[in-house]
């Protein structure tokens, strides 16, 4: 057995274990998007497994699993944004009118590093380097776009599940190296793919198996959120006129 | 030069993906804390006479008022400039200060209250942004003025906390 199947099979078990987690626990209710995202992983795995890997119908498998799966990795993406900020109305509405073009945004810095991996090494398959290009803009995209949520929730402090904190986390780096694999995997001669590969597997399984231990029932209930009335909001508006007024006295001709 | 794509390529994906675990972690340290970090929805008093003193600082007519004194010399001045720099800049940072504290407090507030604010969500971004822009030109003016080139001018400072004031004021009374 090579190395490569050793932990794609450890990567399999990580998923059926996340899975079953995700079943015992009742948070295929909460994320299902995400459910169904490690679920068809998983058996485009199975599939994969059962397949000679040298074959034309594994290449094709890879593919389809892969767009797939990015299809459902943008829903988890947006489960995750509309469950961070599921408790925060006035973030949510917010975020509602501006996750567009924050989408837009991370999609064209996203598409500025395509430029980094348009030439193809010799021996590599042009399909697979233009399919691996094209996928590994998305997931910098989505990788962006989480940092972008995850920023924001820090600067507001913004209270979220610890699952959903996780899930970012897992999610997040799983697809930066997956995303830096592939453009790895562009550049360099073939060669060196297996090692990419079994990099990218590795750092996969750790995600998949720290989320799976992570993942609590109990945690992804509601955050308790204390609602403000007016007066917090007026207080702030009479200090912060305070403050202005004290700097306002600076404006004159110094020094 | 491809090698040295590769390097640049793997070193921001670790740093972006060591960001993202630390996010995530923060975030999820931040659950189980008593309140929101530094942050808290009552912002303590804001008094303003603490301020006061800056006002002359650094004002020019005190300065000219200095030097018309019989006995002033060029060393005296740079000495008496030199010191109200100092004090000057203790009271920038305080300013500096009790502007994040007074913002963590209406983030705060904002976040823990419903969608008619999520207007104010807008406004204090930008207020974030300004304020970082405008101070950091102050500390550079500031930094250029102490090297003895041209006065200093921190109207922009105060033109961002005028239109902050006058956001919060309009947007206020739908936070409820």
């Amino acid at each position: 057995m090579s190395l490569v199947q050793v932990i794609s099979a450890l990567n399999l078990a990580a998923s059926f274990l996340l899975l079953a987690r995700m079943v015992a626990s009742k948070l295929f209710r909460i994320y299902p998007l995400l459910t169904a995202f490690i679920s068809v992983d998983a058996i485009f795995s199975v599939c994969m497994a059962a397949t000679p890997i040298r074959s034309n119908f594994y290449s094709y498998l890879y593919m389809v699993g892969t767009t797939v799966g990015l299809l459902l990795s943008i829903g988890v993406v947006m489960e995750i944004f509309s469950g961070a900020l599921a408790e925060h109305p006035a973030l949510a509405k917010f975020g509602s009118r501006v996750v567009g073009y924050v989408l837009i945004a991370a999609g064209f810095i996203a598409a500025g590093t395509l430029q980094l991996d348009e030439g193809i090494p010799k021996g590599q398959s042009v399909i697979l380097h233009r399919f691996f290009r094209a996928e590994r803009t998305v997931d910098f995209g989505e990788v962006l776009f989480l940092v972008g949520i995850g920023l924001f929730l820090i600067w507001f402090p913004v209270r979220v599940k610890k699952n959903i904190a996780y899930v970012l986390g897992g999610f997040g780096v799983y697809y930066m190296a997956r995303s830096a694999g592939l453009l790895v995997i562009n550049l360099l001669p073939p060669g060196y793919q297996r090692a990419v590969d079994n990099s990218m597997l590795g750092i996969s399984f750790l995600c998949i198996l720290a989320m799976a231990w992570l993942l609590r029932a109990e945690l992804g209930q509601p955050v308790q959120v204390v609602r403000r009335d007016s007066a917090a909001a007026e207080h702030l508006t009479s200090q912060l006129r305070e403050f202005n007024s004290a700097v306002a006295r600076l404006g004159r001709r110094h020094i | 030069m491809t090698i040295q794509v590769v390097a640049v390529a793997l070193a921001a994906a670790v740093f972006i993906a060591a960001g993202l675990a630390a996010l995530a972690w923060k975030m999820s340290g931040r659950v189980e804390a008593s309140g929101h970090g530094e942050a808290s929805a009552e912002p303590g008093t804001f008094r303003a006479e603490r301020y006061r003193p800056m006002e002359r600082l650094l004002l020019a007519e005190e300065f000219e008022s200095l030097a018309a004194q019989p006995g002033f010399t060029r060393e005296i001045g740079e000495q008496w400039l030199r010191g109200r720099r100092k004090i000057f800049r203790v009271y920038l940072g305080q300013l500096k200060r009790d502007f994040h504290r007074l913002h963590a407090s209406a983030r705060l507030a904002v976040a823990e209250s419903g969608e008619e604010s999520a207007e104010l969500v807008g406004v204090l971004i930008r207020q974030q942004i300004v304020f970082s822009v405008a101070m950091t030109r102050v500390e550079l003016r500031f930094a250029w003025s102490a090297l003895g080139f041209r006065p200093m001018d921190i109207r922009p400072i105060l033109q961002l906390i005028d239109s902050m004031r006058m956001d919060l004021e309009r947007f206020a009374p739908q936070s409820a």
